[in-house]
């Protein structure tokens, strides 16, 4: 797993400091190669938060105006990166509240819908597989897995999408979600725990 | 040796290596002995293969363009809102400034108008003193058969004068009648110019001792001062009444003058430009809302005559000191009247 995790570390170095230097002197066309640079793992992370790729696009969307309207905020001691997926984790989280809130006032499960919208994109926008069988297996399997991730609680489920999904190191980990290294741990832990129940639980061959 | 329910709590981080050496080798020891355990580090393992092999997914077309509109959008409205408003201690206090100055200038300005449309108003509507001094002015000016037949009786007067009372006597009586004619007449007009009229006493007043004098240095000149020192006090009254009439013709005859019925003030202005000091003049008449203005080329002198308002006057006047060389005369208002005449001739140095 951590090689798999290893190999899926992608972070744009110093280079975004320059930008947002840029940025913060008003330049709008800087934070465009930002928004390129961060966009697809920032929609990511709100994908795996959320299950649910029209509310990802949003959260992305709006995470990405606040940025720029906080840069003037954001300082060098930090990095650009763990700055901006923080938002994005924040945006997402309190997205996931409105919509179980609104999801409990109409009595309709959050689940479900989640469930139908994941398989409608799995159908549609999901990589591109030559085998139709093989295809269809790995559209259930992931629908399984989102479908699991989506059950965890959320302090649960942002630490296990940083880490297992996006491959975040602990120490980014801690810095995004600003807790401490043993909380990371703990959690990531139980995470990991509570997605293999579940997953034993859908999927009959684990 | 830690039980199982212990282990499982650390076993996913033995997964990912990130336990400390000892709980390392703890684990490792438990999972040697115990199955259980042991199995769930294989379904555990699994399902890390299967989050890790689950697929990114991808932005949708024109993710990009759609949040730098948006980007976009906010920097303008950043923009517009640092432009006016940033930094607040200082834009927030010149605002406020330039609120108060706008609100002033636009107090300032419609009282301004207010005073024009004042002007504007009475400049379109004459005075009724002008309107009611226009009215005499068509009458006859001192060639009426009433004026020529008093001219004829003055002489008469002059001349039997000479030869005894009675014919004087006659004489007068012959002009009371005739005054009496005229008073009857002049009333009329009086009637009509009422407000003129009160004016025109001094002048009149004038005229009568002007009048008496004559007919007194008329008499003299005929060498027969003690006859018409010895005339009776009745024959004298009547020569008063007939330099009555005569003054009320000579005020007649002054017909055109009767806009002197207001205070009139004469200046005299030295310049050495005459024509370029009368269009300077013109324009400060006008300024001080003058009506009225007559202008007369006269021998090389130009004389204005305006009618001013006396609040305006001094101001006038002082502007006359810049253009040429003010005359001295009595520029004095007359403070019961609105307005005055002022008289101004132009003349070189």
């Amino acid at each position: 797993m951590s090689n798999i995790t290893e190999n899926k570390k992608v972070m744009s170095g110093d280079d975004d400091l320059k930008y947002v230097m840029r940025c913060q002197k008003g330049d709008t066309d800087a934070f465009d190669v930002l928004v390129e640079r961060h966009q697809k793992k920032m929609l990511n992370i709100a994908f795996r938060m959320m299950g649910n790729y029209d509310e990802a696009c949003d959260v992305t969307q709006e995470a990405f105006v606040s940025a720029y309207k906080s840069i003037k905020k954001f300082k060098a001691d930090a990095r650009f990166s763990t700055w901006i997926y923080r938002i994005v984790v924040n945006y997402s989280k309190n997205r996931l509240k409105q919509l179980n809130g609104l999801a409990k006032r109409e009595g309709v499960s959050m689940d479900e819908t989640e469930e139908k919208r994941t398989d409608a994109l799995m159908n549609g926008s999901l990589v591109n597989h030559t085998n139709p069988g093989t295809e269809m297996e790995t559209r259930e399997r992931e629908a399984h897995v989102q479908q699991c991730i989506s059950s965890l609680d959320e302090d649960y489920r942002e630490v296990l999408v940083l880490r297992d999904i996006q491959g975040f190191s602990y120490e980014e980990i801690k810095d995004i979600l600003k807790i401490p290294d043993g909380t990371v741990k703990s959690r990531l832990s139980r995470a990991r725990n509570a997605l293999k129940d579940c997953l034993t639980k859908v999927m009959s061959d684990l | 040796m830690k039980k199982c329910k212990d282990i499982q709590d650390i076993l996913p981080l033995y997964l990912d290596d990130s336990l400390s050496a000892d709980d390392k080798e703890i684990v490792a020891e438990h999972l040697e002995s115990c199955q259980h355990c042991a199995r769930e580090l294989t379904r555990l393992s699994k399902a890390a293969t299967l989050i890790n092999s689950i697929h990114e997914v991808n932005p949708p077309p024109w993710f990009k363009q759609k949040i730098m509109a948006r980007v976009r959008e906010e920097a303008g409205k950043e923009r517009f809102i640092q432009k006016w408003f940033y930094p607040l201690k200082i834009k927030i206090p010149v605002q406020i400034f330039a609120t108060i100055c706008i609100a002033v200038l636009a107090v300032y300005i419609y009282r301004g108008g207010e005073d024009r449309m004042k002007n504007v108003v009475s400049s379109s509507a004459p005075a009724p003193v002008v309107e009611t001094q226009i009215s005499p002015l068509p009458e006859p000016q001192g060639n009426t058969p009433a004026d020529h037949e008093l001219k004829m009786q003055e002489k008469r007067i002059k001349t039997k004068e000479l030869s005894g009372e009675m014919t004087t006597e006659k004489s007068v009586n012959r002009a009371r009648d005739l005054n009496e004619q005229m008073s009857a007449d002049k009333k009329s007009e009086q009637f009509e110019s009422a407000p003129a009229a009160k004016s025109s006493a001094a002048p009149a007043t004038d005229m009568e001792t002007k009048t008496e004098t004559n007919v007194t240095g008329a008499a003299s000149e005929g060498s027969m001062a003690p006859q018409t020192q010895s005339l009776s006090p009745k024959a004298a009254t009547e020569m008063r009444k007939d330099a009555d009439v005569t003054g009320a013709a000579m005020t007649r005859d002054s017909a055109p003058q009767a806009k002197s019925l207001l205070p009139e003030v004469n200046i005299s202005l030295r310049v050495s430009d005459v024509d370029a000091a009368a269009g300077e003049l013109e324009r400060t008449l006008m300024k001080y809302g003058a009506q009225n203005i007559t202008r007369r080329i006269h021998q090389g002198k130009i004389t204005f005559r305006a009618g001013l308002k006396n609040q305006n006057l001094d101001d006038f006047i002082s502007q006359l000191k810049m253009i040429g060389q003010v005359g001295s005369g009595e520029i004095a208002a007359d403070h019961l009247k609105d307005k005055t005449i002022v008289v101004i001739d132009v003349s070189n140095r």
